[in-house]
């Protein structure tokens, strides 16, 4: 006979209350396992499954037993808690051992019984609460690899089999360290920022501490697969994402096949399962899966998706052991016979209803774990705008130079500072290039200020000087400026404040030079253009004897180049250029040029040495010759070189005027040596560094006039004019190069220097006199004091200007100041360059004394001597009923439109009548040359035993003070100002008064002068 | 032939053994369940039954032991509530015999032990078996009650049987369908000559107490015999319970049992 046990852990308050239930009231089977079970057992366990129902729901479905126990042997009934108590069911025959009977049934009670009639019913299920607990652990937010505190309680991930684009969880932003995975991986074989792959890994460290300790290049990359951990070299750009072999830290390592993944997820959420028959899933499903967790969620879920993927049952056994099976069509293993010729037997039959079949599509797919947005995506470059030396650059980034060539980085390791290279360089280890550096091009633009294609505006350094066809005139370094402008004189210079030349920078073009007289006739001025392997530079023809061997290609002062010429005695060296040729005219008729050559003497004289000019008709007749001879004529200095200074540089400019006759060209000669000139005994280097014959203009025709035969000597009024009738010269301009006043109508030409070694006489000014120098500025400077000879209130610090005038002009600023005082007690000092002298007492004293103050401009120095007067007031007078008068000096100076005492303090006796009458007439001057009337206030103030107090209204002046530029003169101002003080006390030590003034308006120094009055009755 | 013996079962709240094997309580000496019993493994194994109070004790009856041989004997002493529990070696045994009622075991292979005695008042009843060596016993029930017998002992004819807890069915093809289960003895005995005093004294109370949920104990036969163990009986009453009142000065009883021993 059958015998069922129901063990059955309950609780009570007092813990664990376990009740033992028997199905047959045997003592062989009441006593089992040495146990009482009480055959209380009323309906025998009822065990149920209920897999598939062809719905494809997605739950796992686990199985149920109920069972009805008597509870009369179950002592303690109502006092028990059986909600959720462990219930176990074994079956087996009474009689037999324990040993021999089978644990059906491990499971839960569901909920507490239903009883009715003694009769207590029980429905149960296995324990596959694990199914449904949270299965990602939480960070702890306690560091490390519990992430920071923000990070507490969010689920750690989880990845299992081969992850493509798996994300990982920042733990450590100092660091940059992510997790991918919870617990060990396998691998983790790539590391993605922004899907851009950040190439091999750094290597695998044991530890987070290892893995933190490791010196990752920025762009690198480490793991510490042991923790599921990676960290970068660098912060990451966007959104990272790996590719990991995930999970081996389960019984069965690596888990990439669906019931290896299984078995894990259960050991994970702590579920148990049939080992064996997940094996044979994986045997029946050899399918290489991939999942990545990193939202919460549950064993019963993410196992349920798993068994469907590939497409298999997964239940619950009756004991509570998680299995899966695939499903399939096999043959049938248990055939029921309704004859009862077979086991078990068949009790009845009948057809039930049948469901409509069920059929599901395959789809197969590739998972990716991340979620990459646009943004989040690198394209196969990655644009990183100008190129930045301090970012780190990786693989596919692109950067643009300054000059808009375009690179991409082609290096696989990561990093900062490696630059591009320059273009036209198209590549270096770390960049190669996209696109070549840029030019403008305003083809599409318009408009009155639009360039000229390929203009270079504002070129800067480290950029060439291109001409139109886009090719370098000069080489940044030939530039040697930091900048060239056009200033509005239409002069090309640099930032050096240094003037460039057209030809100078090499300019090979044609040019118009009776247009811009500063652009030479001739081209290669400089020897700019000498290619290699030429023995002469461009248009240099050899004339006489000179070959490869006596001619050198050297290095160059004026350009990249110069021509380096060694003549041996008694042999002539020349070569010759044209300037335009027998169809091609480049001079006018009577034409003024200028011959302009550099040379440097390396050795030897200069002896029989020049250039020559050879004017010509197109029938190459010679209409004039012009040669510069560098042993007769004056160089740039003033001085005839004659045979030369070794190792000196010598320039020579020489205004010619070319002869007459249509269409004339020139043929110029390069002479080192020549015998028709001199001798050429004596061998001579000589390097030629310049050669250029330029239009002559009106400066030059100024500058060198006694070269070109023109009209000098001409009268006053009377201009100096071309043969076209145009001036060349007008007389203010005449005056000026003479150095000769207008006054001198007719003199002598031979004024042009001044000279005075031919004058004789006592009237002969020194040589350099300079006869307009004056210093202007007052003659004496009065300090008012009072009748102790105590200067007043205000009167010190004293300031008087001083100026310098040369020929009209003020050249104060430019004048340097000094002074010394000659006599007196008190302290003086000047403005070095402002010519501002400054008393004030010395040592508590002040006395009168004379100043010199003495200004030097450009090496000439003018003298002023200044008497300083110290204006002691009056001593009072005894007073009376007769008219007391007295009087004082009015001298003081004004700078501002606050009152300050101008005169000295008048003290005066008043008698009986009680009335002061005051007088101040005043005139003031003024040392400014702005234009402009400068007026005074005047008004009287009175001492009232501790101040100073303004009597009356204040005055203003009557006529203005004012500089008169026409005539190079100040006129001066004047006023008064009279006040009657009535019902004063008589008083024989007297009443004390002084006369204010201040600028009406400014601040221009006004220099009072005049006599004050008091008259006390 | 003597007759029948019906033995009401005191309850007893508290019951001790001087030696208990693990999983084998001595409380389960008061239980109905047969499946349930004590073991006790020794030479001299005492079990004390306290009845809570003094009651007259004529009867003590062992069901279900297993183990047990005629060699056994057994000891029953009984004391009063004032005498304690203690049995002092003065207490006089009231049972000193072979402890097995019978040779011939159940067909479960179970024995039982059986003894009465003239009334005897007491709290509690020691009982002490004693193997010839040490052994184990085990017993399902002790019954201490203080029974009665009728004058007229039950008619002949009486119905000996079996309650079968099993079930037998065929499908539509006549194939057996078949559920083990229990056999219970049944019993169905009619005492047609009790007086009206035997029915107000004895039969009516017992009925009164027990009703059909609480066990009695028959001893159909109590003179010793080889069958004696079969012939003790103890169940639940079934059916309907009385007695009538047949004839002038004659009551009839008849008890109908279903047996769980």
């Amino acid at each position: 006979m059958k015998g069922h046990l129901i063990q059955i852990d309950a609780r009570d308050g007092a813990g664990a209350a376990t009740r033992y239930l028997a199905s047959v009231d045997d003592p062989l089977l009441c006593h089992l396992n040495g146990q009482q079970w009480v055959p209380a057992i009323a309906a025998l366990p009822s065990l149920r499954y209920d897999f598939f129902g062809g719905d494809f729901n997605g739950a796992i479905t686990t199985p149920g037993a109920s069972f009805s126990v008597a509870i009369e042997g179950i002592s303690t009934f109502t006092a028990l808690r059986w909600s959720g108590a462990r219930v176990r069911i074994y079956t087996g025959n009474v009689g037999d051992a324990w040993g021999s009977f089978t644990l059906r049934f491990d499971g839960r009670v569901n909920a507490e019984p239903t009883l009715n009639a003694g009769i207590a019913r029980f429905d149960s299920g296995p324990d596959d609460s694990w199914l449904d607990k949270p299965l990602l652990t939480l960070f702890a937010g306690t560091g490390g690899v519990e992430g920071p505190t923000d990070l507490t309680g969010a689920p750690k991930p989880v990845a299992l089999g081969s992850c493509r684009f798996a994300p990982g969880v920042l733990i450590d932003a100092t660091n940059n360290v992510y997790c991918v995975s919870a617990y060990a991986v396998e691998g983790i074989t790539a590391a993605h920022d922004r899907v851009v792959a950040l190439g091999s890994s750094t290597g695998n460290y044991a530890d987070l501490a290892a893995l933190l300790a490791a010196a990752l290049p920025a762009g690198g990359w480490g793991t510490c697969k042991a923790l599921g951990l990676v960290r970068l070299g660098a912060p990451a750009d966007g959104l990272v994402s790996f590719h990991v072999s995930g999970d081996n830290a389960g019984a069965g390592g690596y888990a990439r096949r669906p019931g290896a993944m299984i078995r894990r997820l259960a050991s994970i959420a702590g579920g148990t399962v049939n080992t064996a028959n997940l094996a044979a899933l994986d045997t029946a499903r050899p399918y290489d899966l991939a999942l990545v967790m990193i939202a919460q969620t549950t064993a019963r879920e993410m196992i349920q998706s798993l068994a469907d993927s590939v497409c298999a049952v997964a239940g619950i056994t009756l004991t509570g052991t998680l299995f899966v099976k695939p499903l399939g069509y096999t043959a049938s293993s248990l055939t029921l016979k309704s004859d009862g010729t077979a086991l078990p037997p068949v009790a009845s039959v009948e057809v039930r209803p049948v469901a409509a079949p069920f059929w599901r599509l395959a789809t197969e797919a590739e998972p990716t774990w991340v979620v990459h947005d646009p943004a989040n995506v690198a394209t196969e470059y990655n644009l990183r705008g100008l190129y930045s030396a301090s970012r780190v650059y990786r693989l596919d980034d692109v950067v643009v130079s300054a000059d808009g060539s375009a690179w991409v980085y082609i290096n696989t390791t990561s990093a900062a500072g490696n630059a591009p290279p320059t273009w036209p360089t198209t590549s270096n280890s770390h960049w190669t290039t996209v696109n070549p550096a840029t030019s403008p091009d305003f083809t599409n633009v318009t408009g009155g200020t639009k360039p000229s294609d390929n203009a270079t505006v504002g070129a800067r350094v480290g950029i060439n000087f291109l001409d139109q066809a886009g090719a370098a005139i000069a080489t940044d370094a030939a530039i040697k400026n930091s900048a060239i402008t056009i200033n509005a004189a239409g002069t090309l210079s640099g930032a050096g404040a240094g003037s460039v030349t057209i030809g100078g920078l090499g300019y090979l073009g044609v040019l118009n030079a009776t247009a811009n007289p500063d652009l030479a006739l001739n081209l290669n001025t400089n020897f700019y253009d000498w290619p290699t392997g030429s023995i002469f530079p461009t248009g240099i023809i050899n004339n006489q004897n000179q070959t490869g061997s006596n001619t050198t290609r050297i290095a160059g002062t004026t350009s990249q180049y110069a021509m380096r010429v060694v003549a041996t005695g008694g042999t002539d060296f020349s070569t010759y250029f044209d300037i335009g040729s027998t169809v091609a005219s480049r001079f006018n008729a009577s034409q003024f040029v200028m011959l302009e050559v550099d040379i440097f003497l390396e050795a030897g004289v200069l002896t029989s040495a020049g250039f020559i000019l050879s004017v010509r008709t197109p029938a190459s007749s010679q209409v004039s010759s012009h040669r510069v001879s560098f042993d007769t004529d004056k160089d740039t200095s003033g001085a005839v070189p004659g045979a030369g200074v070794v190792g000196r540089e010598y320039t020579f400019r020489k205004m010619v005027q070319v002869g007459s006759g249509a269409e004339l060209w020139g043929r110029c000669f390069i002479q080192t040596s020549s015998a028709p000139n001199g001798s050429n005994a004596t061998g001579r280097t000589i390097v030629w560094r310049r050669i250029a014959v330029t239009a002559g203009d009106d400066t030059d025709v100024k500058t060198f006039g006694q070269d070109i035969g023109a009209t000098l000597g001409a009268r006053s009024g009377t201009n100096i004019f071309r043969t076209d009738g145009t001036t060349i010269l007008t007389q203010a301009e005449i005056r000026t190069l003479e150095g000769v006043a207008s006054s001198v109508t007719g003199q002598a030409i031979t004024a042009t220097n001044p000279d005075f070694a031919g004058i004789n006489g006592v009237t002969r000014p020194e040589n350099n006199a300079d006869v307009t120098s004056t210093i202007e500025g007052a003659a004496e400077v009065v300090v008012l004091a009072t009748s102790a000879g105590v200067p007043m209130g205000g009167q010190l610090p004293k300031t008087s200007g001083f100026k310098l005038w040369r020929n009209g002009v003020d050249v104060t600023t430019s004048a340097t100041w000094s002074l010394t005082v000659l006599t007196g007690t008190f302290t003086a000092t000047i403005g070095g360059a402002t010519g501002v002298l400054n008393l004030d007492v010395s040592g508590g004293n002040f006395t009168s004394g004379t100043i010199r103050l003495t200004s030097v401009y450009l090496g000439l120095t003018r003298t002023k001597s200044i008497v300083v007067t110290r204006s002691d007031a009056q001593a009072t007078n005894s007073g009376g009923s007769n008219p007391v008068s007295v009087s004082g000096a009015i001298n003081g100076a004004v700078s501002s439109t606050t009152m300050v005492a101008v005169s000295a303090e008048l003290t005066v006796a008043v008698g009986a009548v009680g009335t002061v009458t005051l007088a101040a007439p005043y005139e003031f001057t003024i040392t400014d040359t702005t234009s402009g009337p400068r007026h005074v206030h005047a008004q009287w103030y009175e001492w009232n035993g501790s101040a100073y107090v303004a009597l009356g209204t204040e005055t203003q002046s009557t006529s203005a003070a004012r500089w008169i530029p026409s005539d190079l003169y100040h006129d001066s101002g004047f006023g008064g100002k009279d006040q009657t003080v009535t019902g004063k006390t008589a008083n024989s030590t007297g009443h004390k008064y002084t006369l204010y003034g201040r600028c009406t308006a400014g601040t221009i120094t006004r220099f009072f002068s005049g006599t004050a009055t008091a008259v006390g009755t | 032939m003597s007759n029948a013996l019906l033995i009401q079962p005191y309850a007893m709240p508290t019951i001790t053994a001087s030696q208990t094997d693990a999983g084998f309580a001595a409380s389960n000496l008061s239980s109905d369940y047969m499946g349930l019993t004590w073991q006790g493994t020794g030479t001299s194994l005492t079990v004390l039954v306290d009845l809570g109070s003094d009651k007259a004790v004529d009867s003590v009856v062992l069901l279900g032991t297993f183990g047990a041989s005629t060699a056994w004997d057994w000891l029953v002493k009984i004391a009063t509530a004032a005498q304690g529990s203690s049995f002092g070696p003065s207490t006089t045994a009231v049972v000193s015999s072979q402890m097995l009622a019978g040779s011939v075991l159940t067909s479960a292979s179970l024995g039982k032990a059986f003894a009465t005695f003239g009334a005897i008042t007491g709290r509690y009843v020691q009982i002490t078996i004693t193997p010839p060596s040490s052994a184990t016993i085990r017993i399902a029930r002790v019954v201490i009650g203080d029974g009665f017998t009728l004058a007229t002992n039950f008619i002949f004819g009486a119905g000996f049987g079996v309650r079968p807890l099993g079930s037998l069915d065929f499908s539509a093809r006549g194939v057996l369908l078949r559920r083990s289960g229990g056999k219970l003895r049944s019993l169905s005995i009619s005492f047609p000559a009790a007086s009206q005093s035997e029915v107000e004294t004895s039969i009516q109370p017992v009925l009164e107490v027990l009703g059909n949920d609480s066990p009695l104990c028959i001893v159909t036969d109590p003179d010793v015999d080889a069958q004696r163990i079969n012939r003790i009986y103890f169940g639940f009453m079934v059916g309907s319970l009385g007695t009538v009142w047949a004839r002038l000065g004659g009551f009839t009883a008849d008890f109908n049992m279903v047996c769980i021993d």
